[in-house]
């Protein structure tokens, strides 16, 4: 494996550095753009980052004090010593299989791996905090500007997973070990390779190139999405804010891995998930003739992406309908008149 | 058991579902599960009794449609002879399903179909799908069902285990003179104890009554007047 097929030495751009930010201060902060920030030292005070720093054991016995050993979902993996959660090369299957254990267990497989030379992949992927760990928020928090944020928790040994996007805003703080993220603008998505929408590792489309490993004659335009990447390694107490759909890759580098991260949606909950719209897009628009389909695109535009309420001011506003302001009563009635349209 | 495969709108597009009620399509049996959440419909044409499952050991209510087995009183050859047939039944050949994400381990929902089932077809009955892949409207009646009895079922069980915690059930036995003269009686079931009902303390009563249980209790007792009305089916059919 040389060094110029492996994407962090061929990145330039670091991410922006925010230094000075305080806990109490880091939600207006993280708003001020839409850009991925680093926050130096943001979670430093947190217990779990100073037991974490201290030694293995000590963040062991932190987190076995913690536990109520609920159920949770873990990834192993015999034959990926790198630690690379995705597709195996012909997309019949993933690199991991995922097995559900009480964490106590997860625990004891994470530490069977510490000290070992080539370790194995033990890997706790998005795992609700406040189900898995009730209490450590209680020592373990940060405000963040939604009042009811998604906590999880991602406890690992050495992990790699592809770059992908997600739908919320992401602050993710690093707890312990050494993490490296590699970020790319949503519209880098024609230069990423992206796999199948509905065959996924975990949820999420991801990028089919393998960032250790970069094959550029398979995948030639990834060089233009790495001009357009930006690079932050992070320690225990840093963190990194990730803007709603924004790709990103990360790496778990140490032989200890935890991240907690916050996802909230600056939107409203009665929205349908856009994702939803797109699949009905896929059915519905990609395939018609070339000249309706671009009529259509002039209509979304209207309605839709380049939206301006001044554009229907000659509508009576008790009358505007599907195309004047929601709320969450008028979403419900738009919401069963697309149901009763798809079901046909 | 049947041959239960998961229902999707791609393997099972041409599918229907024969509605009719007859003995081929199997009508022809003697009770049917029933749950609190209907007990309301059932008690207007059928007896709620208490039974002890063979399998399991534990109380459940039955709707009776007969006296023997396979005998469904309700059944004619113009088929079902009352307006509502209990949801277990009506549900036809579907169940709820758990499919289990290989990835996640979390456990979905889903509709499983019994492909042996004799109602199950392709050229006549009911389609469960719409031309292009949505849900016919007898679907989503199934789906309506599948979901009342799956409620059903958590709601029974508090029901029952409130009912043993009260020792409020007590075997019947009813004898039953028919037309012909026959002799015959009626066990193995079980009813509500209506003197042990009306000694309970105002508190317990108050409890019941919260939960939904009292008036699920009174359905039951109230359902029983319907015993007389299966006995004249049944010396009907004898006479015919």
């Amino acid at each position: 494996m040389t060094s110029d097929t492996q994407a962090h030495t061929l990145i330039e751009n670091s991410v922006r550095e925010l230094v000075d930010v305080t806990p109490a201060t880091v939600a207006e902060d993280m708003l001020r753009g839409n850009q991925p920030v680093v926050f130096r030292g943001l979670v430093k005070d947190w217990p779990v980052v100073q037991a974490a720093t201290q030694s293995y054991e000590r963040f062991h016995e932190y987190l076995k004090a913690l536990s109520v050993n609920s159920l949770v979902n873990v990834s192993t993996a015999d034959k990926s010593p790198t630690g690379y959660v995705s597709y195996n090369e012909n997309l019949t299957g993933l690199t991991a299989k995922i097995a559900r254990m009480p964490f106590d267990q997860m625990l004891d497989l994470l530490s069977a791996e510490q000290g070992r030379p080539n370790s194995s992949l033990v890997y706790m992927g998005s795992t609700t905090a406040d189900t898995c760990l009730p209490a450590f928020r209680q020592e373990n928090d940060l405000p963040v500007p939604s009042d009811h944020p998604l906590v999880s928790l991602w406890l690992g040994t050495q992990t790699r997973i592809p770059a992908h996007y997600d739908l919320p805003d992401n602050l993710a703080c690093v707890a312990a070990g050494k993490r490296r993220f590699i970020l790319f603008p949503p519209e880098q998505v024609e230069n990423l390779y992206v796999g199948p929408l509905d065959y996924t590792p975990a949820g999420q489309s991801v990028s089919m190139v393998d960032f250790h490993a970069i094959d550029f004659d398979r995948f030639p335009k990834f060089k233009t999405a790495l001009d357009h990447a930006v690079i932050t390694e992070l320690d225990a107490g840093d963190a990194i804010f990730i803007p709603s759909m924004w790709w990103h890759h990360i790496e778990g580098l140490a032989p200890y891995n935890l991240l907690v991260n916050y996802w909230w949606r600056q939107s409203p909950a009665y929205m349908g998930p856009p994702q939803a719209a797109l699949e009905h897009a896929l059915l519905s628009l990609r395939d018609l003739p070339p000249a309706q389909k671009q009529a259509w695109k002039t209509l979304f535009d209207h309605y839709v992406f380049d939206h301006k309420a001044e554009n229907f001011n000659h509508i009576p506003e008790e009358k505007q309908g599907i195309i004047g302001p929601h709320d969450d009563q008028s979403a419900r009635r738009l919401r069963a008149a697309v149901l009763q349209k798809l079901n046909r | 058991m049947g041959n239960h495969v998961m229902l999707n709108n791609v393997d099972h597009q041409a599918v229907k579902i024969i509605t009719d009620r007859s003995e081929a399509l199997g009508d022809q049996i003697q009770a049917v599960v029933t749950f609190p959440n209907e007990y309301r419909a059932v008690q207007a044409h059928y007896p709620i009794f208490f039974q002890k499952d063979a399998q399991s050991d534990q109380f459940l209510s039955v709707a009776l449609l007969g006296f023997e087995q396979g005998e469904n009183l309700f059944l004619s050859d113009q088929g079902w002879t009352v307006p509502y047939i209990p949801m277990m039944h009506e549900k036809g050949p579907f169940l709820i399903g758990k499919k289990v994400d290989s990835q996640t381990g979390e456990e979905t929902g889903v509709i499983t179909l019994d492909m042996d089932d004799p109602r199950v077809n392709e050229t006549q009955g009911e389609s469960l799908f719409l031309e292009f892949g949505g849900n016919s409207p007898y679907l989503e009646k199934i789906i309506h069902i599948l979901d009342a009895a799956r409620q059903g079922v958590e709601v029974q069980k508090g029901f029952i285990d409130c009912l043993i915690a009260h020792d409020l059930l007590e075997p019947l036995n009813v004898d039953i003179t028919l037309n012909d003269g026959s002799e015959n009686r009626l066990s193995g079931y079980y009813v509500v104890h209506e003197d042990k009902l009306k000694a309970l303390p105002a508190a317990v009563i108050k409890d019941l009554s919260d939960q939904g249980f009292l008036e699920a209790i009174y359905m039951t007792l109230a359902s029983q007047s319907q015993l007389q009305g299966l006995v004249e089916r049944k010396n009907a059919k004898i006479s015919s």
